[in-house]
């Protein structure tokens, strides 16, 4: 399943954070339109091999590019810096992160505990909103060190590590959001 | 005929071969339909000789001879309960530990289940023709697409002398399942489509189908929400139409929640109110016939209070209750309640608010439920659409996308999603999602895992389908082995799995470990589901059992029907002939003999035009009946005269009612409480 | 008998036509249309522009705003009495024969039988 281009050559755009989500739309449609499986249902095997290929490639590459966090992840990977769990399992370097920032969400996890255990909807639901607070001044931080790099003649180390820091950090509050809902979902 | 566009000079096309036809099958739990594109725009096809387009998905097995589908099969519902199999879908996919399940719950209790074959044990099978012959859902499922198949093949060959069973003129059927039907449902949709001889371009989720048909007729653009609720089955489907281009933004639903759900909690409502209502209840779980009349009855009330505010109905033991709106809106309120949650999730994995929707599209017989209409402008903030019958737009719908398919055409595309979260179980029994729910498809994923113990030389890799985190609470969809890998130290193993969902949605896995090569590639077949060589082997075992002879079967059914028709006649005839003339009497008189003539011989068109003529020669009697008991009823006799009369004047309409120009009443469930009412 | 078109289908030619032109494709005299060989019941029709002039043989007919269809001697016999539309529905749209002739189509609709 390797393809030979990366997901901004598969949709046509240059590697950058910066992508007009409108553009984006249109280019996939019109890949799709050239290259869904369905145009080609009375094709020979091969070709449609192909073509399903390709409709995959154009699927992940949307996923990718849509979500600003995915992007920014796969920026970084592009430049050598592969934040993904299986990198770390394989034994790549551990990103250590702001112990104080650690025992934050620990801190949050456990408020969430009592929450539930209290059926504190009210609380919950302004941890949420909290969470997501946070969420969007990362994301800022992550825009902010994209056009810093972008800026920059070549790349700084430091901002790629204040952009991994970012993106780590957005990931964790993702995850506690997903659980946060997850049992919502469970629970109604 | 397909619609043309003016050429170069020149350069008018040339089309070498002929394409054969392509139709859409909505294959739903209560009812199943079959529709093409003709004329540029698509028109469901008559599934019964009156010329009907829903066919009730009921087939009963009688204990020898082919199975019967649709009304005749519903006919025996009551007196063969056992064997005649209603709502198989819900069982599609399913395994005997959850069908038994649910049978604690009090669902299919009227079924038998067979003990399973040992080769699959994963998969039900259900006693029937009377205990001589063991099914299993997708053959009961084949069975129901196998009689569409014949209807369309008959309605669409334009050669004389009919079907030819080596030369079928269909070359491809889209099959409509819920959005929401995992891997191992739609893998026995699949099974069923070629079990019936059909070559399934596409298996298409039914919100999707709807929206098609809606999307494309009304040329409009923008965000809408199709919500399906039908008779086994809810689903919620947010779509964006733009620029020709339908993309599936998310989907959402429950599989086991329904219309069916509201006729059971209305029967629950109807026996539960009574002082006698444990000892009723008793008796209708010894009796399942009796059981489904009630369930039959709950039904008519449900339809009756769609426009009225009160209905009354009788109860097998032959009390009469009565039930307002009211009381039916409080019963079904948790059924309609749990749609909710999935209408808010769709909406957020969308991303979008209630606002953000352009309109609302209405599908499934149960939305016509105004409770349920109330409901959804409520949840979504603006009244919904209802243009199209909300019971044939998916399969209007699935016939469009065979023809987008066939015709490979250019103005209209689909994208959608996969419903639910693809993954492995890990060490613990927690899940790794691989491919998260409402990604695009086709797609493909890929992970890499390790190994936790020591000189470890296997994988055990197990596929789950859901959104839980452990693996126990999702659905299981496959396990395979990947051995041979040489011993190496805990976590230097490198397993890299990956995933691929094709554009009908179904999966396949293969694993690699990197540092060995050692490969294991599958194409999910599910835990429940069948294997190539059984689906092989049911294919023959038809043909055994004279089910694939479609001459033959329509040769019965149209026999089995004139018998029906001769024999009302006859009872009319002499209870009823003072009203003829001789003249009259005598037309009748010989299209009656032309009919028994016909039925003697073997050509089903034959049957089914003396069946015509008799129509159009009784047409007149029938109505002169009809007054006379009406007549009778309204001058001034007793009130259970007036019962009798009207008893009477419903069973002429019921003799008549096969005929084609009496076709009008095409809602089946009417017809249903008829043929059991006589039976009360 | 002779040939008929829908307003429907005449606007939509004139439409077409115009289109062509500021596309620099030239102006048509008309529109030709018949029968030929092909498809799978054996016979196709022909639909499309006429940069040339009518032949003295080909039959033609004029409609408002000068649309004209030209049509040759031998198609003229199996299309007698036709009625040109055009139509739009959930399909997409496109011109449509109304053909009083015709027997019957194959299953595809490609092709028709006389």
């Amino acid at each position: 399943m390797p393809t030979a281009r990366n997901h901004f050559e598969v949709l046509g755009f240059p590697p950058t954070y910066f992508i007009d989500r409108a553009e984006l739309e249109a280019r996939y449609r019109e890949g799709q339109r050239h290259s869904h499986p369905d145009r080609f249902s009375r094709a020979p095997a091969s070709e449609r091999a192909q073509v399903l290929q390709r409709a995959t490639d154009l699927n992940d590459a949307y996923r990718v590019l849509k979500s600003d966090v995915r992007r920014a992840e796969y920026l970084l990977s592009l430049r050598g810096i592969d934040l993904s769990e299986e990198a770390e399992q394989a034994g790549g370097k551990k990103r250590a992160l702001d112990p104080l920032f650690l025992s934050d969400v620990l801190e949050l996890r456990e408020e969430l505990q009592e929450a539930r255990l209290h059926n504190d909807g009210a609380r919950i639901a302004s941890m949420g909103a909290d969470i997501r607070a946070r969420m969007a001044q990362e994301t800022q931080r992550v825009a902010a060190g994209f056009s810093r790099l972008s800026a920059a003649a070549k790349d700084d180390a430091a901002a790629l590590d204040a952009l991994a820091d970012a993106l780590l950090k957005l990931r964790y509050y993702q995850r506690f959001l997903d659980d946060m809902t997850a049992h919502e979902e469970a629970t109604a | 005929m397909s619609l043309l566009q003016i050429a170069e000079p020149g350069e008018s096309p040339v089309k070498a071969a002929c394409k054969g036809r392509v139709v859409g099958i909505d294959l739903g739990t209560t009812h199943s339909l079959v529709a093409v594109v003709e004329d540029a725009s698509p028109r469901c096809l008559a599934v019964d000789a009156q010329g009907g387009r829903l066919l009730p998905s009921i087939v009963s097995y009688p204990p020898s001879g082919p199975p019967l589908v649709g009304e005749p099969a519903r006919a025996r519902a009551a007196s063969h309960p056992h064997d005649t199999i209603a709502s198989v879908k819900r069982m599609m996919g399913r395994s005997p530990d959850e069908i038994a399940a649910q049978q604690s719950h009090g669902r299919f209790l009227q079924y038998r289940l067979a003990p399973s074959d040992p080769k699959s044990p994963g998969v039900v099978r259900l006693s029937v023709a009377e205990a001589r012959r063991a099914v299993t859902p997708v053959e009961v499922s084949a069975e129901i697409l196998r009689w569409l198949r014949l209807c369309a093949e008959e309605q669409l060959s334009t050669a004389p002398g009919g079907v030819d069973e080596d030369d079928s003129i269909l070359d491809g059927v889209v099959i409509t399942v819920p959005a929401y039907f995992d891997d191992a449902q739609r893998q026995a949709t699949k099974d069923a489509g070629r079990l019936a001889g059909l070559n399934v371009l596409r298996l298409l989720n039914e919100p999707t189908a709807a929206a098609l048909a809606y999307g494309l007729d009304q040329k409009k653009e923008g965000k809408f929400a199709v919500y399906d609720l039908g008779g086994g089955t809810f689903d919620i489907s947010i779509l964006d139409l733009h620029d020709g281009i339908f993309t599936v933004m998310s989907t959402a639903g429950d599989t086991a929640l329904g219309g069916d759900d509201m006729d059971q909690a209305l029967a629950d409502l109807l026996i539960d109110g009574r002082s006698d209502g444990a000892a009723l209840r008793l008796a209708l779980q010894q009796d399942p016939g009796q059981s489904r009349v009630l369930l039959a009855m709950a039904r008519q009330i449900k339809h009756e209070l769609t426009e009225s505010e009160q209905a009354t109905a009788t109860l097998p033991n032959g009390a009469r209750v009565a039930v307002t709106r009211a009381q039916f809106e409080a019963a079904i309120a948790p059924i309609v309640q749990r749609t909710a949650a999935s209408c808010r999730r769709a909406l957020k994995d969308a991303e979008l608010s209630p606002t953000d929707l352009d309109g609302v599209v209405l599908v499934g017989g149960a939305t016509r439920v105004p409770a349920v209409r109330a409901f959804v402008a409520q949840i979504f903030g603006q009244p919904p659409l209802c243009d199209l019958d909300p019971d044939q737009v998916v399969a209007l719908g699935a016939a469009v996308q065979a023809d987008i398919l066939q015709n490979a055409r250019t103005d209209a595309l689909l994208i959608d999603v996969t419903p639910l979260s693809l993954g492995l179980e890990l060490m613990g029994g927690i899940v790794e999602k691989i491919i998260p729910r409402n990604s695009r498809i086709p797609t493909g994923a890929r992970q890499v895992f390790t190994t936790y113990a020591d000189g470890q030389t296997g994988f055990d890799l197990h596929v789950v389908q859901g959104e839980r985190e452990t693996a126990q609470e999702c659905r299981s969809l496959a396990r395979f082995k990947l051995t041979g890998i040489p011993r190496m130290a805990a976590g230097m193993a490198r397993l890299e799995v990956s995933f691929v969902i094709d554009e009908n949605g179904l999966l396949a896995v293969a694993a690699r470990e990197l540092t060995s090569g050692r490969e294991a590639h599958i194409t999910v077949k599910p835990s429940y589901g069948l294997s190539d060589e059984q689906v092989e082997k049911m294919l023959l075992d038809s043909f055994e059992h004279g089910e694939s002879d479609l001459r033959q079967r329509l040769l019965i059914t149209q026999r089995v029907e004139a018998e029906r028709i001769l024999t009302a006649l006859q009872g009319a005839l002499a209870r009823d002939g003072h009203l003829l003339n001789e003249a009259e009497r005598q037309a009748i008189e010989t299209a009656q003999a032309a009919l028994v003539t016909a039925r003697q011989g073997s050509d089903h068109r034959r049957i089914a035009d003396a069946i015509a003529a008799l129509d159009v020669a009784s047409k007149s009697f029938a109505q002169r009946r009809m007054d006379q008991s009406l007549n009778q009823a309204v001058s001034g006799r007793a009130v259970s005269e007036i019962e009798a009369a009207v008893e009477h004047a419903h069973d002429i309409e019921g003799a008549h009612a096969a005929l084609p120009s009496h076709a009008q009443p095409i809602d089946p469930s009417d017809a249903r409480i008829r043929d059991l009412g006589g039976q009360r | 008998m002779s040939i008929t078109a829908t307003p429907k289908a005449i606007a939509e030619v004139k439409r077409l036509s115009q289109k062509r032109e500021s596309e620099g494709k030239g102006t048509p005299q008309g529109l030709r249309i018949g029968i030929r060989g092909g498809g799978c019941t054996g016979f196709a029709y022909l639909f499309e522009w006429a940069d040339a002039a009518p032949s003295s043989a080909d039959k033609v007919f004029e409609f408002d705003g000068g649309v004209k269809l030209f049509v040759d001697p031998k198609s003229y016999v199996f299309l007698d009495g036709t009625e040109l539309d055009f139509v739009t529905s959930i399909m997409g749209y496109g011109f449509k024969f109304n053909n009083p002739n015709t027997k019957g189509s194959c299953g595809c609709g490609e092709s028709v039988q006389f």
